[in-house]
């Protein structure tokens, strides 16, 4: 019986250890960062400098809004309330989405080649009178002309367009008595396949880039710096628990990357005006949990090279080439199948997709098994690097 | 006392032992097949030249690298196996210098006491009590970047008594350190047996062996000498005295003290220098370590013969020497 008490106070106490242990290295690597502000700045001052250029030189080339325009050649009951249902779902949840009308379809594809919209809904002549004939393969046509697919708010439009020629269907139409629920057909033609950058995407880019580079930059500095001063020798002579060191030198990538990236979030706030309209909680949890990866691979890299400056080195190599086989540099799908392909492999594009749906388009379905894979990829690489280090990283 | 008895306490005493050890890297041999036992109390000293092994068998001891081949233990534990029970009762002073520059020296010394699991209240008196003693109290909240070497040497030995560990490592604890650090560090060093400390020094300055040693080993990749007492391998190794005095030149040209100094005491001139027109100094090499029969031939005899002598000194020969002669190669700094 007593040996039970024993063995369960033996238990505790290792698990009040293990929290002491990482709560002291945590606490005297902020300090010591505090004090080394040359580390600091170097994960602060890039993206600031980068965000300026951006705003630079991409913020005027670039509209803060995206027009669609609308040509109604039907002009009858039924097409003006398709008209309306586009109008809508353009303004409503996505105020950088506005529609305008034009007379006449030759005008309105002169201005589509302009690159003055983003794309044209066509809603032809007979339009009433297909939906309302009552024969199932006669349907009434939308057309959607639109300037790239590639671009992440065109695909943004075309799920709302979507969404809206199906909201027509189930409520409009069952409401004029026909027997037939899908009247209402959408094509889609991309006309122009011309890349279309935006500064609102670039700075999320960055963002996306920068959560890499924090956990990957933090996470082996703090790591090499212990090679290089010694000090890894009385953590190495010391009873500290190698998981508790592992666990704190993450957490301290995650503190610190969090405050780089809630400085560039205010100033994209500031800047670009975007805001994340999606669930803010599920853009923490995945960026903790992609820092905390990105750490887990520093230390890493950190345990190998052991000196500050190649750590550094590699790290910003490292992070360049994941941001652009994760589509934080462009789409993925203008990479290449490979590129694509790959892609599905790194952690760091689940991040960027999360990221860019809970600003642009926030949708659960789509963001969930994306947080799903990142958690299951966190306690993966956690364990990998924590093995790792604990093997080979504390032989001085 | 039975023999059983006297070989229970040595084994009592014993707290280190080292057995058989190898350690083998891909490209070399760092230790060949050592063995030697530390006992409870008293300051171990590994001597040998740079790249001699002294830093891979702290490092065998501490269990920050594994042996090729033999066993460490301290008291009975394992450690490699144990290593966990034993990383408490040691005190590690690294060769380099490893601590947290940005810290000051109070939070780095706090920063140990919480990895050693110290209470508060411990902890606190004990590091005033240290930093005192280190005399290093007045800088106490300044960065460590900013301490001397000598100030950082002095905190990295204080840092390793801090949670009072039973056996204090120190690994070349005074590289690099200017006399007056070095002095004062050799004083700590002393007086650890006194408060119940092991020590085990590993050093290139033979001075500092000389002062402070109980015991110790010659290294060089394998025991060259000891484990024994310094005058005991002195003894074995160079069995040899050797007198320098000044003396009239006038008293070399009757031969008679050299007859004296040859015949008599089997004594061998090894030097002869001029010192000025009158006086030369003579340095003589005798077969034995018998001073006092040596010093008082020669007093009688001088006198009896009125042989004006100055500047007498008995020499023995140094660690120095001892290593040379046993290795046929100089001491590499």
């Amino acid at each position: 019986m007593n040996s039970i008490v024993d063995e369960r106070k033996k238990a505790v106490y290792k698990i009040k250890k293990w929290f002491r242990d990482l709560r002291t290295i945590l606490k005297k690597d902020l300090i010591s960062t505090k004090r080394v502000k040359k580390y600091f700045f170097s994960g602060v001052i890039p993206p600031l400098v980068m965000l300026f250029v951006f705003t630079l030189f991409l913020q005027i080339s670039n509209p803060e809004t995206y027009t669609v325009i609308v040509v109604d050649d039907d002009k009858s009951q039924f097409s003006e309330i398709m008209v309306d249902y586009v109008a809508n779902i353009s303004s409503d949840f996505a105020p950088w989405f506005t529609t305008i009308e034009i007379d006449t379809f030759d005008e309105a594809v002169a201005l589509l080649q302009d690159f003055t919209y983003l794309g044209l809904i066509y809603i032809p002549s007979g339009f009433e009178a297909n939906i309302t004939s009552g024969i199932p393969d006669q349907k009434g046509m939308v057309y959607l002309i639109v300037q790239n697919i590639n671009n992440d708010y065109v695909k943004n439009y075309m799920q709302r367009l979507d969404e809206a020629v199906l909201t027509f269907n189930e409520e409009v139409h069952v409401s004029a008595g026909s027997v037939d629920l899908f009247a209402v057909s959408l094509e889609k033609t991309y006309v122009i396949d011309q890349s279309v950058t935006n500064a609102k995407s670039i700075t999320l880019g960055i963002i996306a880039m920068y959560g890499i580079i924090c956990g990957l930059v933090f996470g082996a500095l703090n790591i090499a710096k212990e090679y290089e001063d010694n000090t890894i020798l009385e953590i190495a002579n010391s009873p500290v628990r190698r998981t508790a060191y592992m666990a704190s030198k993450q957490l301290i990538a995650v503190v610190l990357g969090g405050l780089v990236i809630l400085i560039l979030s205010i100033l994209l706030f500031l800047l670009f005006h975007i805001e994340f309209r999606g669930d803010l909680s599920i853009v923490i949890i995945s960026f903790v949990l992609i820092t905390w990866i990105h750490s887990g691979i520093g230390c890493l890299i950190g345990l190998k090279f052991k000196r500050t400056m190649p750590v550094i080195l590699v790290c910003i190599i490292v992070s360049m080439l994941l941001w652009f086989f994760t589509g934080g540099f462009a789409p993925l799908n203008i990479l290449g199948e490979n590129v694509e392909l790959f892609s599905r492999f790194i952690p760091a594009t689940y991040w960027t997709e999360i990221l860019v749906a809970e600003t642009l388009y926030p949708s659960f379905s789509y963001v969930i098994p994306r947080l799903a894979i990142l958690v299951i990829l966190s306690i993966v690489i956690t364990l990998f690097s924590w093995y790792l280090i604990s093997k080979e990283g504390f032989r001085s | 006392m039975s023999e059983s008895v006297l070989n229970n306490q040595n084994k009592q005493q014993e707290l280190i032992t080292i057995k058989n050890i190898t350690k083998e890297y891909p490209n070399t041999v760092a230790l060949k097949d050592i063995s030697f036992n530390i006992r409870r109390g008293e300051i171990f000293c590994i001597i040998g030249p740079n790249g001699a092994g002294k830093s891979t068998i702290v490092k065998l001891l501490t269990g920050q690298i594994k042996a090729s081949k033999g066993e460490i233990r301290v008291h009975e534990f394992h450690t490699i196996k144990d290593r966990k029970k034993i990383l408490g009762m040691f005190g590690l002073v690294p060769q380099e210098i490893a601590l947290y520059n940005e810290l000051t020296g109070r939070e780095n010394l706090e920063f140990h006491g919480r990895l050693f699991d110290l209470s508060k209240q411990f902890m606190t008196q004990k590091i005033e009590e240290l930093l005192t003693m280190a005399g290093l109290i007045d800088r106490q909240h300044d960065l460590v970047k900013t301490y001397s070497g000598g100030m950082k040497r002095r905190l990295q030995l204080i840092r390793a008594l801090l949670h009072e560990p039973e056996i204090v490592i120190l690994d070349e604890p005074t590289l690099g350190v200017d006399v007056q650090s070095r002095n004062a560090i050799h004083r700590y060093i002393r007086d650890l047996p006194s408060k119940g400390k092991t020590v085990l020094l590993t050093t290139n300055y033979m001075e500092e062996a000389e002062r402070l040693a109980d015991r110790l080993i010659i290294l060089d990749t394998k025991i060259i000498d000891g484990p024994g007492r310094l005058l005991e391998i002195q003894e074995r190794v160079f069995p040899n005295l050797i007198i320098e005095f000044k003396t009239e030149r006038a008293m070399l040209k009757s031969d008679f003290l050299t007859i004296f100094l040859q015949k008599e005491l089997k004594g061998k001139i090894i030097s002869e220098k001029d010192m000025s027109e009158k006086h030369v100094l003579l340095q003589i090499i005798f077969d034995t370590i018998h001073i006092e029969e040596i010093f008082e031939k020669f007093i009688a005899y001088t006198k009896a013969n009125d042989i004006p002598i100055e500047e007498f000194t008995l020499k023995r020969p140094n660690l120095e020497d001892v290593f040379i002669k046993l290795t046929g190669k100089e001491f590499r700094e």
